[in-house]
């Protein structure tokens, strides 16, 4: 984005369509990556990408800043999408493991990665399983870097409930894990974690 | 007690990850040695996850290249639909400011040829 203050910019979007592309090309990955996260799949992540940036260009006109990070509106737009994908498709909102991308890198040992790998899978399917928020809570705030009172303007909810919500998120998907045979997180000697040898 | 300092530490935690920094544990083992311990496995836990959510994904740049196209076309029929709705606003009202001018005229012929 150009030097241009964020709010100068979305006012300026309002009725120019090159100050609305500069908006796209801002927010585009982000909102892709957070919509894919969510679906696991190429296809349905375009679409519901594509229609959320028709969404904005649509209700833009009608935008208030009332002070909240204009990301957070984004985000609510693609939580409520996605959140009506997954009812339309009448299931539970679960993501393709195999689709999502493992984290680890091929230059340590062969069998240390495939190792990672399963860990890693394993980690996705116990993200997966995870009821709706806490999934939403641990992808707006790691993967997108989000801060509590910016998750809490998408989840409806305020920055101390936010706060809370992590330290059970976390307790459940340790319980997840556990389920899953990994006794100590997913670190240690099944560890997906970074170490010496990346 | 424990649960909101636990709660504490656990974000407290996520930031320094999101920060890059990497000596959180030594920094609060010295303050709450005892909590840092029992939320160890939490702090790997959310460590790795934040490894793996972090992985970078490529979106297709044709899809991101075409949808910006379509985009920035609607964008533009949308603003020559305003300015025309724009327009035909005013040419209502000018129509109407003349109507009430020429209705104003006739009434003070009317009633003036009276008196």
């Amino acid at each position: 984005m150009s030097d241009e203050p964020e709010s100068t910019l979305i006012e300026r979007a309002k009725s120019d369509p090159d100050a609305f592309g500069e908006l796209y090309e801002h927010y585009v990955d982000r909102i892709y990556n957070y919509i894919y996260y969510r679906v696991g799949n190429v296809d349905e992540a375009e679409e519901l990408t594509s229609r959320l940036f028709y969404r904005v260009l649509k209700a833009l006109p009608r935008y208030v800043d009332r002070g909240a990070p204009f990301a957070s509106w984004l985000y609510r737009i693609a939580h409520n999408l996605v959140a009506n994908f997954h009812r339309d498709q009448a299931r539970r909102p679960s993501v393709p493991i195999d689709d999502l991308p493992l984290a680890s890198t091929s230059r340590a040992a062969p069998e240390r990665v495939a190792e990672r790998h399963d860990t890693e899978r394993t980690l996705w399917q116990a993200i997966n399983a995870l009821h709706e928020d806490r999934r939403q809570l641990l992808l707006l705030k790691f993967g997108d870097g989000l801060s509590n009172a910016q998750i809490g303007e998408v989840l409806g909810r305020t920055e101390g409930a936010v706060k809370s919500l992590y330290h059970r998120t976390l307790l459940a998907l340790r319980e997840e894990m556990e389920q899953r045979g990994y006794t100590r997180g997913a670190d240690g000697a099944n560890g997906t974690g970074t170490s010496e040898e990346d | 007690m424990d649960d909101s300092i636990h709660s504490d530490l656990l974000n407290a935690h996520a930031d320094a990850l999101l920060q890059g920094e990497t000596d959180y544990r030594e920094r609060y083992q010295t303050l709450f040695p005892h909590q840092v311990e029992a939320l160890d496995p939490l702090f790997a836990l959310a460590e790795s996850t934040y490894t793996l959510v972090r992985a970078p994904i490529t979106m297709r740049a044709q899809f991101k290249a075409t949808l910006k196209a379509d985009l920035l076309a609607q964008a533009h029929q949308q603003r020559l639909l305003r300015r025309r709705g724009g327009w035909r606003w005013a040419a209502l009202g000018a129509s109407a400011v003349t109507v009430g001018v020429i209705a104003a005229a006739a009434w003070r012929g009317t009633h003036g040829a009276a008196r």
